[in-house]
C-alpha cells in the first residue's frame, strides 16, 4: 500500500528527488513540504506547479504558486494549449477551496442518528472492504460509480477496479452534458461527438444559446480564441457576433446584435436563417448536395412565416443571414441551456449544423476529431437506469466520486428517493454538499492541487496532475484507496488490481514523466480531423415544429460563471463575486421582463412562487429586460440544503423546478407552464450595481462606444488647463495601463484574482448589503440605449472595468493629512496601510470611487490564512485600501531584472487581473517606453479616459467599444 | 451715576455681586433642576462614550457610514458645533469693539458655549476616524516613525484652525474672568476662596492692571473677531478645496462663517432663555437682550438665505452636468425632505422675528431657536451626505442614513456640551461682574450704552 507520505517525498518539481525522512507521523505545520534538495527551495521564495484545473471538464492549465509551502494563487499556464495561461473566475477562485475550513478532515462513518462521526483510514479501509465483498458476491452490478469525467490511469483504474467486483455500473456524470450535439452530429454526418469550433479560422459568429463564454465546453479557452476574432474584425460594419437566444446571458451580452426568440423558437429561426440563405443565393449548394429533401423541407421556413408565427422581425433573419454568409470563415454554435430541453435540442443542433454546412464551415470552422472527453458522459438513460436500479434494492453500494447528484439531478426523477434504497452509500468528496450528507461512509480525496493525476480534455490535449502542496488533512488519494481496499478484499481482487501506488501508475503512465509534468502534460496537437458529409437530413428538419409562443411562461435555468452547476458555491470569493449579468451577489434571482413583471402585478425585490409542474420555489425577482417575455430565468447553484458555511441556504435552487431527463437526449434546463404569483417574505436581494443604464443629462458615459467607421478618429480632447502645481516627475517609469472595452467580457476573472493576489477580504453578505464590499476592481456593467442597427436588436452593454486609474494629478492625495496616500516616483497613488488613520477623505475626494474602507475586523476562518499571500499586507479595521497595479509584482519585476543586470522588459511585470484577463482586455506596462503595448495602446485613437475633463490624468486608458449600432458621437 | 449717593452705588454695585455670587452658592431656585440636568447630561455623554468604544473596537460598520458616503453625522456634527463656537466670539468680541454693550451679560454665557462647543467639536474628526487611536498623528511633532503631515490637506488646516481658536477663546473668556475671580475669592471663605485665589492669579485691580487688561482684552478681541472669519472658512474649506460636485464652490467660506454666526446665536437663545433661570440671572439677562439677539439672528437669516439663493444659482449657471444634477438630486432626490427641512427652518420660520411681538415673546422666540439649531444641523447633512452621495459616476452612487450608535453619539455630544455648558457656568461668575458694574457706574444701568 502506498502512504501519502511516500509519494510526497518525490514531490518536487525539479525531480531531483531526495529521499530522505520516514516519520510517520502525520503533521501538517512543517513550512517547506518538499524533497527537493535544499537548495532549490528557499523560504519565502515563490516556487510553481504545473498542474490541470478541476474546476469543470474544460481541463484548463494551472500553475500554482507556492510559497513556503503554502497555495496562495492559482493562474494559468501559458503551455498549456487550453486557456494559455488564463483562468476564469472559478479558476482563480480553486485555491480557496483548498484551504475551505469545512473540507473533511478525516474519514467519516454516519451514525444511527445521522451525525458523521470520525473514524480513522484504518477503519475505513476495512469497512469498505467487507461491505464491497459482500455487494460483490451477492451478484453483478451490485456496485455502482457515480463520478465526475476523469480520464487516463484513474479512468482505467475505476474500469478495471469495478470489473473485479462484478460491476458494469460506471456512470461519468456531469451535470451540464452535449448528448443534443452529438445526436445532432450523428444524424447530420455519422458522428456521434462534439465538433471542435475554431474561433481562430471565423469571421464571424452566429449562437444559438451556446454560452461559449461562460461555461459551455471550454469557456477560456473559446473566449480567448473570440477576443483574437473580435480584434481581427474591429472595423466590421456588421459586428462579428450575433446571439439568438431567449435570454441575454453574459455572452449574448457580448453580442453585437440580438435576436431575442420566443423558447422553443430557436430551431425555427436557425432554419429561417438557413432559408434565406439559399433564397438569397449565398448558400454552397454543394453541400446541400444530393439531398433535395433538405431544401424543400427548409421552404417551410421562409423568414416572413417564420416571422409570423414566431414574433422574431424578418428584417433581423435576413440580417444574420447576410452576416453569416462568408464562405468557410463564419461559426454557428448550437447549445448551452438556451437550446436544451426535449428533442427540440437536437433539432436546433442539426438546423445549426446546417447552417454550418451551407457556408462551408464542415472541415473549416468546424471539424470533426480529436475528440473531446464529453463525448464519454453517461447519458440521461443511464441515470435514469441507475436511480431505478437503486429503488428497486438492486444496488448494495453506491460510490460517489466528486459528483453531487442529489443536488445537480432534478428531484422530479426520484433520485432522493432511490437513494435511500441504498444501504451503503460512499462519497469521495473533499467538501460538504447534499450528497455526502446522504452518505453513509465520507473517504475524502485531496484536494485537486494536493493530487496525481491527468485529465484529458481533448485527446491530444493530455494535461498532468500534480500536488503543489501537501494534503492538508488526513485524506487520501481516492486511488489508492482503491487499491487498497482491492488488497482487502480477497486474492482474486487483489490481483486484477496489482499492488502498485498511484503515483508510480501515473509516472508509469506517462514514461517519462520529469519533463511532462514539468510543463503540465504532452500537448500534441496532432490528432487529425475527418472528413464528414451531409447525410439525408431532411426529416428531422421537417420535424421542427413552427409555432407560435407558449401563453404560459418559460422557466429557464441557466448556469453562471462564478458557480457553474452549484459545485463552486461555498466559495466565499464566488459568493461575493457579483454575477456579471444581474449584479447580485450572495444568492440568486428571478430575472422577469418588466412587461411580464407588469402583466402579473409584480415589483422589483418582490418574493414571487414560481410553479412549475415539477416544482415549486420562491425568489425575488428582478426585472430584466434581456429576457423574452414569455420566460423567466434563475442562476443555477443557489438554494443549498446542505450545510455548506459559505453558500447558507441563501437563493433558491432552480433545478428543483425542471423536469426528469427521461426520454430525452440530455438533461433538461428549462420547463413549461410556470406560473407566477407574489407571496410574501423572503430575504432582499444583494445587488451592486442596482441600475445599470448609461448615463444621461449630457454627463459623459463611463463606458463608451464607437461605431465601426470611426474607429480612427479621436474624440475632442478636453481643454487644457493650467497647473498650480509643477507635474510629477517620474524619472524610470510609469506605469500605466489600456483597457479594451471592446474586448473585455466582463467575465470577472480579473476581481477574484485581484482577491486572491491582494488578500482582500470576503465581507460576507450582510455588509455587502451595505455596500462595504472590498473589491478593488469592479465590472461596471453599462447599457447604451441604441437603435436597433440592420435590423437587429442590439444589447448595447459595456462591461468596464474600474480600478484605481492611479492619477498622475490624484485628488486623493492632496487631501490625505498624513502621506497615507501619496504619489510614487513611478506615477502610482501608493497606499502605506500602516500610515492611514482613517480619515477617508481621499475616498470622498476620489471621482472613481475606488478606493474601499475596512469598516470592520475581518476573518480569515483557520486555514484559510494560509492562502495569504505573504507579499501583501492584510489590512487592519478601520484602514483604507486601493488597487496599486500589483505594486508587490512590479517590486519583485525590478528585482529580477536588477539580478540579472538588466532593464524591465515589456511584459516582464503583469498585475494579477491583466494575467488572467482571458480576452487580454486588460494590458500593463511601462508608458516611458514608447513602444510598450501599453504605450501603443494608449495612443489608439479608440482611446479615453474616464472622467479625464476632471483633470485627473489617469494611468489608464480605456478603448471604446466597437458597437455596430452605436449613434453618429457617442459620448 | 450721576446724581446718585456714593452709599446707593456701592448698594447697587454690591446688589450686582451678591447676585451673581448667590449663582455659586447654591441657593439658586433651580438647584434640583441644576444639578439633574447635568446628571442627565452626563449619562448621555457616558452612553455615547461606551458606544464609542464599541465602535472602536468593532470597527466603523456599525454606523450608516459606507461607500460612498464616507463622512455623515459626524462631520456634520462637527460642522455644526464649530458654528455654534461662533456666535460667543461674535457677542464677546465683534460687538465689544462695536461698543455695543448690552452684550455684557450674555457675554459670559456666550463664551462659555463657545469653548464647550469647541470641546465638543474637537471630539468628533477624532471619533469618526478609522482608527482614533491614532489622531495624534495629525499632529506635526518629531517623532521616530520620520513622518511628517501633508500640508497640503485641509484636514490639517483643520487641526490648526481649530487649536488656535480654542486657545485663543480659551484665553479672551479666562482673561475677562480673572477681575471677577478675584471678587468671588474676596467675598468667599475656606475651599472656595483657596480655589479661587489660585484662579484669580493674584489679581489686585490696580489702575496698572486694569490699563493692561484692557489692552489685552482689545488685542484679544481683535484677534479672535480675525479667527472667526479664518476658522470657519477653514472648515468650509474641507469641502470646498475637495472635487466633489456640490462641495467645490468658492461661495463656502463666507456662507459657512454665516452659517456659523447664525446657528451660534440661535444657540445662545437655545441655551439662554431656560438657562437664565436654571442658573438664577433672569434680572441681568432680560428680554431686551434676547430681543436683541433675536434681531441679529434675523439679520444672518437673510445672509444664509441670499447664500442659498447663490449657491443654486453657482451650480445651475455652471454649465457642469455633474453640478447641475447634484442640484436637482437635492432638491429633489431621497434628501429632498431634508432639503425643504432646512429651507424652511433657516429662511422661512426667521422671518417671524420681524414681528417685535415675536422678538419679544420668549416662548416663541425659544421655539424659533430650536428650529433653526434643527435647520443649521440639517443643511450641514445635506451638504455633506447629499454631495457624497451622488457624485460623478452613476455607478457609485448610494445613500447614506445614519444608524442609532451615530444617534445615540449625536445626542451624547449634545449632552457632554451642556454637561461642562452647565457645570462651568454653574461654577464661575455667570455674568461678568466687573464688566456690569462698569456700565452702571457710567450709565446707571446693566445694559450700558444700546
Amino acid at each position: 500500500m502506498i502512504e501519502r507520505r511516500q509519494f510526497l517525498r518525490t514531490l518536487g518539481l525539479a525531480g531531483s528527488a531526495a529521499v530522505i525522512d520516514s516519520c510517520a507521523k502525520q503533521s501538517t505545520d512543517e513550512l517547506i513540504p518538499y524533497f527537493v534538495s535544499a537548495d532549490a527551495v528557499v523560504a519565502g521564495t515563490p516556487a510553481h506547479y504545473a498542474t490541470t484545473c478541476r474546476g469543470c471538464p474544460a481541463g484548463c492549465g494551472l500553475m500554482a504558486k507556492t510559497v513556503n509551502g503554502r497555495i496562495t494563487k492559482a493562474e494559468g499556464n501559458p503551455q498549456h494549449p487550453v486557456g494559455r495561461g488564463r483562468l476564469c473566475a472559478r479558476g482563480q477562485a480553486s485555491v480557496q477551496t483548498v484551504y475551505n475550513p469545512y473540507r473533511f478532515r478525516q474519514p467519516g462513518l454516519r451514525d444511527p442518528q445521522g451525525v458523521l462521526q470520525p473514524l480513522s483510514w484504518d477503519d475505513a479501509g476495512p469497512l469498505l472492504a467487507t461491505k464491497l465483498r459482500d455487494a460483490s458476491r451477492r451478484g453483478p452490478n451490485r456496485v455502482a460509480w457515480l463520478g465526475r469525467l476523469e480520464t487516463g490511469p484513474f479512468d482505467e483504474l475505476v474500469t478495471s477496479w469495478l470489473a473485479v467486483l462484478g460491476s458494469t455500473r460506471r456512470l461519468s456524470y456531469e451535470t451540464f452534458d452535449y448528448h443534443a450535439i452529438r445526436a445532432a452530429a450523428d444524424l447530420a454526418f455519422g458522428r456521434a461527438e462534439i465538433p471542435q469550433y475554431d474561433f481562430d479560422c471565423a469571421e464571424f459568429v452566429l449562437a444559438f444559446g451556446a454560452e461559449f463564454l461562460e461555461t459551455w465546453i471550454s469557456n477560456v479557452h473559446f473566449t480567448e480564441a473570440y477576443a483574437r476574432l473580435r480584434s481581427r474584425r474591429l472595423r466590421d460594419p456588421g459586428g462579428t457576433f450575433v446571439w439568438v437566444a431567449p435570454r441575454l446571458s453574459l455572452t449574448g451580452l457580448n453580442a453585437d446584435g440580438w435576436i431575442a426568440t420566443p423558447p422553443g423558437s430557436e430551431a425555427a429561426v436557425a432554419c429561417a436563417i438557413a432559408n434565406a440563405m439559399i433564397a438569397d443565393g449565398v448558400a454552397d449548394s454543394a453541400a446541400l448536395g444530393t439531398f433535395p429533401g433538405i431544401r424543400a423541407a427548409l421552404n417551410r421556413f421562409a423568414p416572413d412565416r417564420v416571422a409570423q408565427v414566431t414574433g422574431v422581425p424578418a428584417a433581423a433573419i435576413h440580417s444574420a443571414a447576410r452576416r453569416f454568409a462568408r464562405r468557410g470563415t463564419s461559426l454557428a454554435l448550437g447549445g448551452g441551456l438556451a437550446a436544451s430541453g426535449d428533442g427540440e435540442a437536437v433539432a436546433l443542433e442539426v438546423a445549426v449544423l446546417l447552417l454550418n454546412a451551407l457556408n462551408g464551415n464542415i472541415g473549416s470552422t468546424v471539424t470533426f476529431g480529436p475528440t473531446h472527453a464529453l463525448n464519454r458522459l453517461a447519458t440521461p438513460q443511464d441515470i435514469v437506469a441507475l436511480t431505478h436500479a437503486m429503488s428497486a434494492g438492486g444496488i448494495d453500494v453506491l460510490l460517489v466520486h466528486h459528483a453531487n447528484p442529489a443536488y445537480t439531478l432534478p428531484p422530479a426523477l426520484g433520485f432522493d428517493t432511490a437513494l435511500s434504497r441504498v444501504p451503503f452509500v460512499v462519497d469521495f468528496g473533499t467538501l460538504q454538499d447534499e450528497t455526502t450528507d446522504r452518505a453513509h461512509l465520507v473517504v475524502p480525496d485531496h484536494h485537486d492541487l494536493e493530487s496525481w493525476g491527468t485529465y484529458a480534455p481533448r485527446e491530444d490535449i493530455v494535461g498532468s496532475i500534480q500536488p503543489a502542496a501537501m494534503p492538508l488533512f488526513d485524506t487520501r488519494a481516492t486511488a489508492d484507496v482503491l487499491i487498497d481496499v482491492a488488497q482487502q478484499i480477497d486474492g482474486n481482487v487483489a490481483r486484477a488490481v496489482d499492488r502498485v501506488g498511484w503515483r508510480e501508475r501515473v509516472e508509469q503512465w506517462w514514461g517519462d514523466s520529469q519533463e511532462i509534468i514539468r510543463q503540465g502534460g504532452r500537448f500534441t496537437g496532432d490528432a487529425a480531423s475527418a472528413r464528414v458529409t451531409l447525410r439525408d437530413i431532411s426529416a428531422t428538419i421537417a420535424s421542427i415544429p413552427l409555432r407560435s409562443a407558449d401563453s404560459t411562461l418559460t422557466f429557464l435555468a441557466y448556469p453562471t460563471t462564478q458557480l457553474f452547476d452549484g459545485r463552486h458555491a461555498d466559495v466565499s470569493w464566488l459568493q461575493e463575486l457579483p454575477d456579471p449579468v444581474n449584479k447580485t451577489v450572495w444568492g440568486n434571482c428571478l430575472e422577469v421582463h418588466p412587461a411580464t413583471a407588469a402583466r402579473f402585478g409584480i415589483g422589483n425585490d418582490d418574493e414571487i412562487e414560481v410553479a412549475s409542474p415539477h416544482g415549486r420555489i420562491t425568489s425575488r425577482a428582478r426585472l430584466s429586460a434581456g429576457l423574452d417575455p414569455g420566460i423567466v430565468a434563475m442562476a443555477i447553484g443557489f438554494g443549498r440544503t446542505a450545510s455548506m458555511r459559505f453558500a447558507d441556504a441563501r437563493g433558491a435552487n432552480a433545478i428543483r423546478m425542471l423536469p426528469p431527463p427521461a426520454g430525452n437526449p440530455g438533461a433538461v434546463w428549462r420547463t413549461k407552464d410556470v406560473s407566477i404569483r407574489r407571496v410574501a417574505g423572503g430575504r432582499r436581494l444583494i445587488v451592486l450595481q442596482p441600475e445599470m443604464m448609461a448615463h444621461a443629462d449630457g454627463e459623459p458615459p463611463a463606458a463608451r462606444v464607437v461605431r465601426p467607421d470611426r474607429v480612427d478618429e479621436r474624440e475632442p480632447e478636453p481643454p487644457k488647463t493650467v497647473q498650480f502645481y509643477p507635474p510629477h516627475e517620474h524619472k524610470e517609469h510609469r506605469w500605466g495601463m489600456a483597457i479594451d472595452l471592446g474586448a473585455c467580457t466582463g467575465c470577472s476573472a480579473c476581481v477574484v484574482a485581484c482577491y486572491a493576489e491582494n488578500n482582500i477580504a470576503v465581507v460576507g453578505p450582510a455588509l455587502c448589503d451595505q455596500g462595504r464590499e472590498m473589491s478593488w476592481i469592479r465590472i461596471q456593467r453599462e447599457v447604451h440605449d441604441l437603435q436597433d442597427h440592420d435590423g437587429l436588436k442590439q444589447p448595447g452593454n459595456v462591461f468596464l472595468p474600474m480600478l484605481c486609474q492611479q492619477c498622475d494629478n490624484a485628488p486623493c492625495e492632496s487631501v490625505c493629512p498624513v502621506y497615507a496616500t501619496y504619489h510614487n516616483p513611478e506615477g502610482l497613488n501608493a497606499q502605506v496601510y500602516v500610515r492611514c488613520i482613517g480619515t477617508r477623505f481621499c475616498s470622498n475626494n476620489c471621482p472613481y470611487k475606488v478606493r474601499r474602507f475596512n469598516w470592520a475586523r475581518y476573518e480569515w476562518t483557520s486555514p484559510l490564512g494560509e492562502q495569504l499571500n505573504p507579499d501583501v499586507t492584510v489590512r487592519s479595521v478601520g484602514v483604507m485600501e486601493k488597487c496599486t497595479f500589483c505594486v508587490q509584482r512590479i517590486q519583485a519585476g525590478k528585482l529580477d531584472a536588477k539580478r540579472e543586470h538588466r532593464v524591465v522588459r515589456d511584459g516582464d511585470i503583469v498585475p494579477a487581473c491583466a494575467q488572467t484577463c482571458t480576452a487580454e482586455a486588460i494590458v500593463f506596462g511601462d508608458l516611458h517606453d514608447p513602444d510598450s503595448r501599453v504605450s501603443r495602446l494608449s495612443q489608439l485613437a479608440r482611446g479615453y479616459r474616464v472622467l479625464e475633463e476632471l483633470n485627473t490624468k489617469p494611468a489608464i486608458t480605456y478603448l471604446r467599444r466597437v458597437v455596430p449600432g452605436a449613434p453618429d458621437h457617442a459620448g | 451715576m450721576p446724581g446718585d449717593t456714593t452709599a446707593a452705588v456701592g448698594a447697587r454695585l454690591h446688589t450686582i455681586t451678591t447676585d451673581v455670587m448667590g449663582t455659586l452658592t447654591w441657593s439658586v431656585p433651580g438647584w434640583l433642576a441644576y444639578w439633574g440636568t447635568v446628571g442627565l447630561c452626563g449619562f448621555l455623554w457616558s452612553l455615547a462614550g461606551l458606544v464609542w468604544l464599541y465602535q472602536i473596537y468593532t470597527g466603523m460598520h456599525i454606523t450608516g457610514l459606507t461607500h460612498p458616503v464616507m463622512w455623515g453625522f459626524y462631520i456634520a456634527a462637527f460642522v455644526f458645533w464649530i458654528g455654534v463656537a461662533h456666535c460667543g466670539t461674535l457677542i464677546s468680541a465683534i460687538l465689544f469693539l462695536f461698543r455695543a454693550d448690552w452684550r455684557t451679560s450674555v457675554g459670559r454665557a456666550a463664551e462659555t458655549m463657545t469653548i464647550v462647543a469647541v470641546m465638543t467639536a474637537g471630539l468628533f474628526p477624532i471619533l469618526h476616524l478609522g482608527r482614533a487611536w491614532l489622531f495624534y498623528w495629525l499632529i506635526p511633532y518629531p517623532n521616530e516613525r520620520g513622518l511628517w503631515i501633508n500640508f497640503s490637506s485641509p484636514l490639517i488646516w483643520d487641526a490648526f484652525a481649530i487649536g488656535t481658536y480654542f486657545v485663543v477663546s480659551v484665553l479672551f473668556w479666562y482673561l475677562q474672568l480673572m477681575p471677577d475671580f478675584a471678587t468671588v475669592r474676596d467675598q468667599s471663605t475656606g475651599w472656595q476662596a483657596r480655589i479661587f485665589r489660585w484662579l484669580a492669579l493674584g489679581w489686585a485691580g490696580t489702575a496698572g492692571e486694569w490699563r493692561h487688561f484692557r489692552t489685552a482684552y482689545t488685542f484679544l478681541a481683535g484677534l479672535i473677531t480675525a479667527l472667526v472669519v479664518s476658522v470657519h472658512s477653514i472648515v468650509s474649506w474641507d469641502f470646498a478645496s475637495a472635487i466633489v460636485p456640490g462641495w467645490h464652490s468658492t461661495i463656502f467660506a463666507p456662507y459657512f462663517v454665516a452659517g456659523a454666526i447664525f446657528s451660534g446665536l440661535a444657540m445662545v437663545l437655545t441655551l439662554m432663555i431656560p438657562g437664565r433661570w436654571l442658573i438664577g440671572i433672569t434680572d441681568y439677562v432680560k428680554v431686551d437682550h434676547l430681543e436683541k439677539l433675536a434681531k441679529l439672528v434675523l439679520t444672518m437669516s437673510l445672509i444664509v438665505s441670499y447664500a442659498y439663493v447663490s449657491e443654486f444659482s453657482f451650480a445651475w449657471y455652471k454649465g457642469e452636468p455633474y453640478d447641475r444634477a447634484q442640484l436637482l438630486f437635492r432638491v429633489d432626490g431621497p434628501y429632498a425632505p431634508l432639503f425643504w427641512l432646512m429651507i424652511v427652518c433657516n429662511s422661512i420660520v426667521p422671518l417671524f422675528l420681524f414681528r417685535r411681538s415675536v422678538r419679544r415673546n420668549v416662548t416663541t422666540l425659544f421655539f424659533i431657536s430650536l428650529v433653526i439649531n434643527v435647520g443649521m444641523w440639517t443643511e450641514r447633512l445635506v451638504i455633506i451626505a447629499s454631495s457624497l452621495a451622488h457624485e460623478y459616476d452613476r455607478y457609485s452612487w448610494g445613500i447614506y442614513w445614519p444608524s442609532i450608535f451615530e444617534w445615540v453619539i449625536l445626542l451624547g455630544s449634545a449632552g457632554w456640551f451642556l454637561f461642562w455648558f452647565l457645570l462651568i457656568l454653574g461654577h464661575i461668575p455667570a455674568v461678568p461682574m466687573a464688566e456690569t458694574k462698569e456700565h452702571v457706574l457710567a450709565t446707571g444701568s446693566i445694559e450700558g450704552r444700546a
